[in-house]
């Protein structure tokens, strides 16, 4: 038996619609997934939670609840980002404690953690204190391609993962570089180590059309989940549909629990939801051997190449796209290989541009870059490039830092005396990770819920669509014993 | 019984058909009909002439217009005298005179500062770096202003070499 796990709430918006999912739409899909059978769904993670309360003027924490009360029969599961929690900054152990118990008052079942270095002594206090309040916990590991990314490196996260008593390892795939056979041998290495007690859950984006082939294997593996979206959120740079997913489990004979007129509900209403909004719906990407080698040299992730884009464009040098990239490969190795992913994958592509545009190596380098070379984020995957050490902390007071030093730190009643009073918990640590500003902005402009919003039938939404139309003589349509004829004014 | 008859009234039409029924309505909006039959489904659709449509204003949210990229307008180039050296951005980014806000700038005219002193620090997709003195002088002047979205190589403060 197979577990699925939604993301339609999370991965799909966050991969494809730029987080810009309002929780209006959310609540509109709540009656299909709770009914679908999942066996959990991720409603949240930072990016969901800042672009909320800066963009979307919704508030995070009412979001939170109308889901769990419109899911009352769902295990709702939240992402966490490493030591910066639901912010930028790396926070202390206090403030991990008290985020995990609004989280678990607001209806969180289950965290699952990573850290972009793969570097677990971050995170190694999130397991603990997620278990004392009662809380679920998966260890999320990220795949990527590189010489220090091998089996035995998974295998040593996964044992440290266990000695921390999780309750699942994530094998994570944020840019979907897992091929069929990569997959195969990197979760029978993983399960040598899970022997059965510690279940394995299995995420894999579609980015270089891999995610099925990969989730083809991880379901021989007999992998506990799999990871999917609702069709309009899934494919293109998101995970692979639940749909499509679940025709493979059938395929290869493993039993999986879902609702599948409930699914098509649900892909039916966000369709809709997609069209409403403006957003775009992705497709299944067809694999090119071409663009997969390339693309392993730097693994920038797609959201940040728009960005990429435009600066190089201002400088007048987009035509050197190609050699930004090929720096940022090298970059990317002098660093010692870290995870692509938030702040990472910003490290990497920065310094090339700066190389490249500067026509000298490491001339400018970003402050965080030196934080990094100093350790501040933790142990680099593999050790840095040592010339390459040098000229990043050339004159600088080269002091490592002891990432491990803001783990004990109170900053929590300062914070109170400063800013406070807050009216909550939840409040406050709103006002931690996005500032005055942000908060008040949103206690001004806060959409406002009044249940869940009701949603037209297609044929009076088709029509009402139709009304606003100003091209429109005659209007007629037959499907089945459907017959509709307007003539407009 | 009812609610099955529901289901198989709602399937008569998804909201994936009136999606795609309404993007073949606005995509062939400049034909003068649309005749479409694919396996049960017919549609016919007639449109007003050009002329009709044209003394009406376009109807808000129906075709907008492309969004015009957001682009920093180019501060005139102060003028920089020979024996001036300029400190330019070194990349499209927003440019701050204040290690954070509410503290004192880095530097202000008339200051004396050393080569590879801070001048003010630049935000390049989040990420802060340092702007340095590429020589030792005083501040003549500080064309940048604080926050402002700055181009690859505006200059952003002057330095006259000591």
């Amino acid at each position: 038996m197979v577990g699925f796990v939604d993301e339609s709430l999370r991965d799909g918006p966050q991969s494809l619609w730029a987080t810009r999912m309002k929780t209006a739409t959310m609540l509109g899909a709540t009656e299909w997934i709770n009914r679908a059978g999942f066996r959990k769904v991720c409603v949240t993670s930072a990016a969901a939670f800042e672009t909320a309360v800066r963009f979307l003027r919704d508030d995070p924490w009412e979001r939170l609840r109308l889901l769990k009360a419109y899911l009352p029969d769902t295990t709702i599961d939240v992402l966490m980002r490493s030591r910066n929690l639901f912010g930028w900054a790396r926070y202390p152990d206090e403030v991990v404690e008290l985020l995990f118990q609004c989280l678990q008052r607001a209806g969180t079942d289950w965290l699952k953690v990573f850290d972009g270095l793969n570097c677990l002594s971050n995170i190694a206090a999130h397991f603990r204190i997620a278990r004392a309040l009662g809380l679920k916990t998966s260890g999320m590991l990220s795949y990527s391609v590189s010489p220090v990314h091998t089996d035995e490196h998974y295998v040593a996260r996964a044992r440290e993962l266990i000695g921390y008593g999780v309750d699942s390892i994530t094998l994570a795939d944020p840019a979907g570089l897992l091929t069929g056979p990569r997959a195969r041998t990197l979760l029978a290495a993983l399960k040598t180590v899970t022997q059965g007690r510690v279940a394995i859950e299995f995420i894999a984006h579609e980015c270089m059309g891999l995610s099925h082939e990969s989730h083809r294997e991880a379901l021989l593996a007999g992998v506990d989940t799999v990871a999917t979206a609702s069709e309009p959120l899934a494919n293109g740079e998101s995970v692979p549909s639940t749909l499509d997913i679940l025709a493979i489990a059938r395929e290869l004979g493993v039993p999986a629990d879902l609702d599948e007129e409930a699914l098509r509900r649900l892909d039916d209403y966000f369709h809709w939801a997609a069209f409403k909004e403006g957003k775009p719906v992705a497709e299944r990407v067809a694999f090119d051997s071409e663009r997969y080698r390339k693309f392993i040299g730097h693994q920038i992730p797609g959201g940040m190449m728009s960005n990429f884009r435009n600066q190089l464009s201002e400088v007048g040098m987009l035509h050197r796209l190609d050699e930004v990239l090929e720096e940022a490969a090298r970059v990317r190795a002098e660093l010692g290989y870290p995870i692509m992913v938030t702040p990472f994958s910003q490290f990497v592509g920065v310094q090339a541009t700066f190389n490249v545009i500067q026509g000298e190596r490491y001339k400018t380098i970003p402050e965080e870059l030196c934080l990094y070379a100093l350790g501040h984020y933790g142990q680099p995957c593999a050790p840095m490039d040592p010339d390459i050490l040098d000229k990043i902390l050339v004159g600088r007071r080269a002091e490592a830092v002891d990432s491990e030093a803001v783990f004990a730190e109170r900053v929590l009643d300062d914070f109170r005396r400063e800013k406070g009073p807050f009216r909550s918990d939840e409040e406050l640590l709103l006002h931690l990770f996005y500032g005055r500003d942000h908060v008040e902005a949103l206690a001004r402009h806060k959409s406002a819920f009044n249940g869940r919003p009701s949603l037209a039938p297609p044929l009076r939404a088709l029509i009402e669509e139709l009304a606003r139309e100003n091209t429109l003589q005659t209007f007629k349509l037959e499907k089945g014993s459907l017959k509709l004829s307007l003539r407009f004014a | 019984m009812s609610s099955l008859m529901q289901r198989e009234m709602s399937y008569a039409l998804t909201y994936k058909d009136v999606v795609d029924i309404l993007r073949l309505v606005r995509e062939s909006a400049h034909c003068q009909s649309f005749e479409l039959q694919l396996g049960d489904l017919k549609l016919s659709i007639t449109y007003r002439c050009a002329s009709d449509a044209a003394n009406e204003a376009p109807r808000a949210g129906l075709i907008a217009p492309p969004a015009v990229a957001e682009k920093p307008e180019r501060a005139p180039e102060p003028t920089i005298g020979l024996d001036v050296v300029a400190v330019r951005a070194p990349m499209l980014g927003t440019f701050y005179r204040a290690p954070a806000p509410g503290e004192p700038p880095y530097v202000e005219v008339g200051d004396i500062v050393e080569e590879g002193d801070t001048v003010g620090l630049i935000d390049v997709m989040k990420l802060f770096t340092q702007i340095t003195a590429p020589v030792s002088g005083r501040v003549v002047e500080i064309p940048a202003e604080n926050g402002a979205l700055v181009e690859y190589g505006q200059p952003l403060v002057l330095i006259e070499p000591l």
